[in-house]
């Protein structure tokens, strides 16, 4: 498949305990909006720095090649929520609108970090880890990046709680590279990541986590698209 | 502070009113200090407190459905302080009970 | 390997059909009007493009949206079903939020889910295909498009569908009321007097195939989807750009460079929200790329006649792009009368539009979080 994997960070924790790591290991004084699917990802994204060294810090042109693929099934539904129950009492509270989008976390990142290259956001069900992989995957192959931090995340909310789904905070990120291998003229759909199955009361970050355990080992023998 | 208490008592203090500011700021934009910690004179928006616009929306929000004044767009460059704008609050009450 | 657009679905506030969308952006009209589709929390009906008539019976504005436009564009690339393979890439801001809502009011799960965008759709066309779907607020068509592409130059796929849709909601609205961020009438790209946005809902839908796919098979291709670009800006604010336009020219660059493409474009489809920063802020970016030379290059933005559509507003400008270069005419902006003389001195296409061949087209969006695209459009034939 492609991509080497370099590492990951694989978050489950109280989603206080997140708020308490947030204010320890996350220095930015203007981050107190945030919203805690953000938070999450900032206190993700700061620990899979600090393993494998700061990828964004390099200087101009390597900033722009690194990538940044999150997705979420219900994504800022803290934020949704929030604003819809001010809208049953006729108040449009503007704070919670400009983070009820489940691209808010990354964008949060890309302020952060002063993120330059690609920066997506990834929706969907239960696939949706899988499904930024595969697009972390194409960025890599088409030549868009050299890295890519890709995973995804899972606030619990009012609307996680109705479905059913854990009420912990989780998040699942790893770190893919381009690697220098074998040029091929196309791609297969096996050098991609695919996952069909049900949500059997999983997150999408539980379903992520078990396809990673059965796939990881597939990620050894990257190949890189012919221009 | 409930609507109840501002409706019936129009005329608020202003050191109630710098204390509303205050309270409102910390709890709707959840910043990680106390009320008491903000200076009535400090900056709110761009250095200072460093709040952006949409802080500022969400105040105007908090006002007019606190106090029922409108706030218009033209108003809110007017916000730089929590002085400012328990001052604010104080003079569209006055013109609103003349 | 080269990528084509063989089919186009649209649904606008002229209503459903290309068709209706090109009668209305070519016959110089604006879907935008008072909105009648739902009570506001204050003041008067905000000025919106919407559709009327949509079927009592659609519970998520959305997801009905696709349906139609996806048909459209399918039934127009006149594709062999069932294909073997399908790369699809779906775009929208909020998804089906207007089921969401209603679910909370009323106690139960609502159907079909926040994401399930046309999700029975697919199967229905091809037997292998793959779903994704792009979320990044405005930008997230242009996204979806560059994405299709990729899958398809990579091979696995030899045709992919852009689907990308926005329901008139009133989480939408009252959130940027919120904001402040809503023009007074229409929006008023790159006008001295412009004061935000307005609002619009609709899905733009477009057909890609290699172009070794569909000369095989004797389809037609309308354009040439020749390359992408994509970059973020990293800067301090959620809801503003950067100023200095950095961001955007990245995303214009890549774009650029992935075409193959190193003097002007023909004419650009910019993003041209009618707000003061975004508008100046495609302009210094416009600048930072072509240099003064940009002056000659029509400019315009459909967002005075469909409204800001956000998750479909790539993909629709890409539509009208389309329809451009097959009109040999750059479409007006509709409501620009005095262009404001601190952008410079730019050729915006307004007034009239222009007559004119453009055998490249740019097709630009920006978003909140300060994501930027840029989609190259080439003309096939000469």
């Amino acid at each position: 498949m492609i991509g080497q994997l370099v590492d990951t960070v694989h978050i489950v924790d109280a989603p206080e305990n997140i708020d308490t790591a947030y204010a320890a290991e996350v220095d930015w004084s203007q981050g107190y909006k945030l919203n805690p699917d953000s938070r999450l990802a900032l206190v993700g994204v700061g620990r899979i720095l600090k393993a494998v060294g700061n990828i964004f810090g390099a200087g101009g042109a390597e900033r722009d090649r690194v990538a940044l693929v999150l997705g979420s099934d219900f994504g800022s539904l803290c934020s949704y929520e929030s604003f819809f129950n001010g809208l049953t009492r006729k108040v449009a509270q503007p704070l919670p609108y400009t983070h009820a989008l489940p691209s808010t976390p990354t964008a949060a990142l890309s302020i952060f970090h002063e993120l330059h290259g690609p920066t997506l956001t990834v929706s969907g069900e239960a696939e949706v880890g899988v499904s930024a992989v595969r697009v972390a995957q194409m960025l890599l192959a088409a030549g868009r990046c050299d890295k890519v931090i890709v995973g995804c995340w899972h606030a619990p909310s009012a609307t996680t709680a109705k479905a059913g789904l854990a009420d912990t905070a989780q998040l699942l990120l790893l770190l893919l590279e381009q690697s220098n291998g074998e040029r091929r003229s196309a791609l297969q759909p096996g050098d991609l990541a695919m996952w069909s199955g049900g949500r059997d009361g999983r997150t999408c970050v539980e379903v992520l986590n078990e396809w990673v355990a059965g796939h990881r080992q597939q990620f050894e023998a990257p190949i890189r698209m012919a221009s | 502070m409930s609507e109840t208490a501002t409706q019936a008592n129009p005329g608020l203090q202003r050191d109630e009113l710098v204390q509303w500011v205050r309270v409102t700021l910390v709890q709707r934009l959840k910043l990680r200090i106390k009320p008491e910690e903000i200076d009535e004179n400090i900056t709110l928006f761009g250095s200072g407190l460093k709040l952006d616009s949409v802080d500022a929306f969400e105040l105007a929000i908090a006002i007019e459905s606190e106090f029922g004044i409108p706030v218009a767009d033209d108003d809110v460059p007017g916000f730089g302080s929590v002085g400012l704008i328990a001052d604010f609050i104080i003079n569209k009450q006055a013109s609103a009970a003349a | 390997m080269r990528v084509v657009v063989t089919g186009m679905g649209a649904v606008t506030g002229f209503g459903y059909g290309v068709q209706a969308l090109s009668d209305g952006v070519f016959g110089r009209k604006s879907s935008v009007r008072k909105n009648t589709l739902f009570a506001e929390s204050n003041g008067e009906p905000s000025p919106v493009a919407f559709l009327e008539n949509v079927p009592p019976e659609v519970v998520s504005r959305a997801d009905h949206f696709i349906r139609t436009a996806v048909k459209e564009a399918v039934d127009q690339a006149n594709l062999p079903l069932p294909l073997p393979a399908l790369e699809v890439c779906v775009a929208s801001l909020h998804g089906n939020v207007d089921v969401w809502c209603q679910a909370r009011v009323g106690g139960r799960k609502g159907s079909p889910d926040l994401w399930e965008l046309g999700a029975d759709l697919w199967p229905q066309l091809a037997e292998r295909f793959n779903v994704t779907t792009i979320s990044t607020a405005c930008t997230a068509s242009g996204l979806a498009t560059g994405r299709c592409l990729d899958y398809l130059r990579s091979g696995v796929a030899s045709v992919g569908i852009v689907a990308a849709t926005e329901g008139m909601t009133p989480f939408l609205l009252e959130g940027f009321k919120s904001l402040r961020s809503l023009a007074v009438g229409n929006c008023r790209p790159f006008d001295a007097n412009r004061d935000g946005l307005v609002l619009g809902e609709g899905a733009g839908v477009l057909v890609l195939e290699t172009l070794e796919h569909a000369e095989a098979r004797g389809a037609v291709p309308l354009a040439e989807l020749a390359g992408y670009g994509f970059s973020s800006d990293g800067t301090a604010n959620f809801t503003s750009p950067d100023p200095a336009g950095r961001g955007a020219s990245r995303a214009l660059t890549e774009a650029m460079r992935d075409a193959g493409l190193s003097g002007l474009p023909d004419s650009i489809n910019t993003h041209g929200t009618g707000t003061k920063l975004n508008d100046r802020m495609e302009c210094v970016a416009l600048r930072r790329v072509f240099g003064d030379d940009v002056g000659n290059v029509p400019i315009t933005s459909c967002k005075p006649a469909i409204g800001h559509t956000f998750g479909a507003a790539g993909a629709l400008e890409l539509v009208c792009s389309v329809l451009s270069m097959q009109r040999n005419e750059v479409p007006a902006i509709l409501t620009l009368e005095e262009p404001d003389p601190q952008l410079g001195k730019l050729d915006f296409v307004y007034g009239r539009s222009r007559l004119q061949r453009q055998d490249t087209i740019i097709s630009m969006n920006s978003a909140f979080g300060g994501t930027n695209s840029a989609v190259v459009l080439r003309r096939l034939s000469p």
